[in-house]
């Protein structure tokens, strides 16, 4: 039944001149304002609209039970409203960020019965000599042990093997087939050129497969990069419920040290960060013991973050949402700090040649910005950009003489250090070749961020007063629907002065909710 | 269209204030059935010039409280179950019926972080289009489900016999707004709805009617 809504208004001339009409506002407006009231805070607090129980008791009492608030406050309903807050807050969602290379994902076949193996063409041709799976039959083995091939009838060139049946690390509780080849469980192997690599770094070598259980290898089809990329985003969210719900203070957002991982995310710092070279920069050593959880293993284990960790400003959710560590510092700011980057300096136009200065701070028109934005971007200065990675002195030194010369072309000179390919001005950059990059042009102060982490922003931020201040408003806005007036800065200076006093979101949102701004809602201001 | 004209008749709603002491006598409700001409439905655009004059320089900031803004899709998600006693709006059928909060999710407005990182709360005509879509199927399963239950354990029509009893029990449900028994204030226009429908339909087509009516109204979709 297809139906057009009916759109219903009903003009309440209430009051006016009958004395008669006015009876009713005595008897009703109380318990219409407060089942207004009663809706909006159960929306607000719960996400929801309040059930018939809970307004018919409104009508009943002709008031509302103050005691719903501390109820609504105490609910896992309202953990979950903070949830949906900080979701915006953070854009709490690193679903798109790629993992792995095909080198290191297996993929399933169409119709699920065939073997599965990983579609890359580096691996297929240095298993069978061309782009091609496996055969759908038992693979045979050699009197060592040897996978043994036969000939593909259509193309002699290529050699097939048949399937093995595995218990995959993330579901070990079923068989799978998979090609005998991206099967194989050794830790090294014999290249072509006769040296020994590390099979769980090496995706082309025809003596190495996919791991123990093949746990170096994604597989896509089944959802595991995304269990991973999930566990990403659920690892920030629920630090934060466990704040909110414990009623600890809101500054352990930003300076807490415990958070909790699961399997998916351990099975992956553990076995699958690193084989992906430097796509991702991440891998085991994160200053805290990532435990050896099994992939399976969705329990949530708690671990105390350790060095340049601060709160959430250091988790996976984080660092790859916010991939650049001026992306990071930006984010904080807005987030935290309720500012952003402007200037009202413009830019001389791109033939000036102020334009040849290549330190930001310095540079014609965007040193307005990039003064500020370059300081607070050294906090993560020792976190790798696009990657999970803390980088700490003993393997990454501030100054690294192997990634000074010409030929510095290895992979970690390109990515962390300041090599020759970078320079556009060698007089003023000259001195910075070598160097981890968030320390080219850093006078002390920067280089004392550096040194800080994450953890110094946060203690600047709280330490100011500006993160409750932000708190506070961001709460205002959240409840009222719109920014606090200048008329009521008294006010929010206030509610911040009772914040800080113990940085409780629950007390602050109860104080806010309850005030009458809240309360009256359209309603507030009018003359009584 | 814009929020204003989306809010307006909310607005009207809360127009209260009392400043008159009286003696106890039966109220005489003034009720003006909805006739006014800037908002005559909510798919109709239209332009700031219609909603009366503005002064541009107003003597003094009036003083404001919490603004009404457009309910959430998360929060239609969490309440449309807890209201109809689990049931809730799905897309397709059998084996791939789909929620339909969830399966809308990016249409509808909301952020995915990835593509959008702002839930887009205007009353959109797609947005008007999809809850008509939403209460159309709601209501249709509700008011089926409350044929096979008693009375006292039904989502919708709370009473076969007094209509006014059921539509009170709606106003009060998804509205919040409470009618006390013997008055049929703010009702009318669902009385007549279903008297309608009734006539010419029968009493199911009469009940899902009014609740989809309920379901998209403006009282409902903010807050
Ligand atoms: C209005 C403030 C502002 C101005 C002016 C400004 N920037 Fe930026 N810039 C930022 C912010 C904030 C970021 C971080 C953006 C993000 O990723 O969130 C940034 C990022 C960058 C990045 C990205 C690098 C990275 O790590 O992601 C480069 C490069 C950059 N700015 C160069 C410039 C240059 C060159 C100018 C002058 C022509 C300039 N900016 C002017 C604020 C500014």
């Amino acid at each position: 039944m297809k139906m057009k809504p009916l759109l219903l208004g009903v003009v309440w001339a209430c009051c006016a001149t009958t004395p008669a009409f006015a009876q009713v506002c005595e008897e009703t407006n109380p318990t219409q304002a407060a089942l207004h009231y009663l809706r909006r805070l159960s929306l607000d607090l719960r996400g929801r609209l309040p059930n018939v129980t809970e307004l018919e008791s409104v009508v009943t009492n002709g008031a509302l039970d103050p005691a719903i608030i501390d109820e609504m406050l105490a609910s896992e309903a309202f953990v979950g409203q903070i949830r949906r807050h900080h979701r915006d807050l953070l854009w709490a969602n690193v679903g798109n960020v790629r993992l792995g290379n095909n080198n290191w994902n297996l993929r399933g076949s169409r119709n699920g019965n065939l073997p599965i193996s990983v579609g890359a063409n580096g691996r297929m041709t240095a298993y069978r000599g061309g782009v091609t799976s496996c055969l759908d039959e038992p693979a045979t083995f050699g009197p060592s042990g040897e996978i043994l091939t036969t000939p593909d009838p259509n193309n002699s060139s290529l050699q097939l093997e048949g399937y093995v049946l595995v218990r995959p690390y993330w579901d070990p509780s079923v068989e799978v087939k998979v090609c005998a080849f991206d099967a194989q469980s050794a830790a090294t192997a014999v290249d072509a050129r006769g040296r020994t690599v590390d099979c769980s770094r090496t995706g082309n070598v025809k003596g190495c497969g996919c791991g123990p259980n093949l746990r170096w290898c994604g597989y896509n089809n089944g959802g595991v990069n995304d269990d991973i990329t999930a566990a990403m985003n659920e690892q920030l969210l629920r630090y934060i419920d466990r704040i909110v719900r414990d009623d600890r203070p809101y500054t352990e957002v930003v300076l807490g040290k415990d958070l909790e991982i699961n399997g998916p995310l351990a099975h992956w710092l553990n076995h699958q960060a690193q084989t992906q070279g430097f796509q991702l920069l991440a891998g085991p050593a994160q200053n805290y013991p990532v435990p050896d959880l099994e992939f399976s293993d969705q329990a949530w284990t708690p671990v105390t973050q350790g060095t340049r960790h601060a709160g959430i400003l250091s988790l996976p959710g984080y660092l790859l949402k916010f991939q650049s560590d001026r992306g990071r510092a930006n984010r904080f700011y807005n987030a935290f700090l309720c500012q952003h980057f402007e200037t009202t300096e413009s830019i001389p136009s791109a033939s000036d040649p102020c334009h040849q200065q290549p330190d930001l701070t310095k540079r014609c028109g965007c040193k307005g910005c990039h003064l500020a934005v370059e300081p607070a971007a050294a906090y993560w200065g020792r976190w790798a950009e696009a990657g999970v990675l803390p980088l700490e002195e003993a393997n990454f030194p501030r100054h690294n003489p192997a990634c000074e010369g010409a030929d510095a072309r290895n992979p970690l000179c390109r990515t962390l250090y300041f090599t020759q390919a970078d320079v556009t001005n060698p007089e003023i950059e000259g001195p910075w070749i070598g160097q981890l990059r968030a320390y080219v042009f850093a006078d002390a102060a920067r280089e004392a961020n550096i040194a800080a982490g994450p953890e110094g922003i946060a203690r600047a931020a709280v330490d100011s007063g500006r993160y409750a201040t932000c708190t506070v408003q961001r709460m205002w806005q959240f409840l009222m629907a719109r920014e606090p007036t200048v008329e009521e800065e008294a006010t929010v200076a206030a509610l911040t002065t009772n914040f800080t006093a113990d940085y409780r979101l629950r007390s602050l949102i109860k104080a806010i909710v309850t005030r009458p701004e809240y309360v009256e809602g359209g309603r507030f201001g009018e003359e009584e | 269209m814009n929020r204003l004209a989306f809010v307006a008749p909310l607005a009207a709603l809360t127009l209260w204030g009392c400043d008159v002491q009286a003696p106890n006598t039966t109220p005489d409700p003034v009720i003006v059935p909805y006739v006014d001409p800037t908002v005559p439905d909510h798919w109709t655009p239209t332009t700031p010039t219609d909603q009366g004059p503005v002064d541009l320089d107003p003597p003094q900031a009036p003083l404001e409280g919490k603004v009404a803004r457009r309910i959430t899709i998360d929060q239609l998600r969490q309440s449309i179950p807890a209201l109809f006693d689990g049931i809730t709006w799905t897309i397709g059928t059998g084996r791939n019926a789909r929620e339909g909060f969830d399966q809308l999710s990016g249409s509808l407005g909301e952020a995915d972080y990835i593509q959008a990182t702002n839930e887009n709360l205007e009353p959109t005509p797609l947005f008007a289009k999809f809850m008509d879509d939403m209460a159309g199927d709601v209501c249709a399963k509700a008011v089926a489900r409350d044929a096979t239950k008693p009375e006292g354990d039904r989502v919708v029509v709370a009473s076969d016999s007094d209509v006014a009893a059921s539509l009170r029990f709606l106003r009060l449900k998804l509205h919040g707004i409470y009618v006390p028994a013997g008055n049929t204030e703010g009702l009318e226009p669902y009385l007549e709805l279903h008297q309608r429908l009734f006539e010419s339909d029968g009493a199911n087509t009469a009940w899902i009617g009014v609740c989809v009516a309920m379901l998209t109204a403006p009282e409902m979709m903010t807050y």
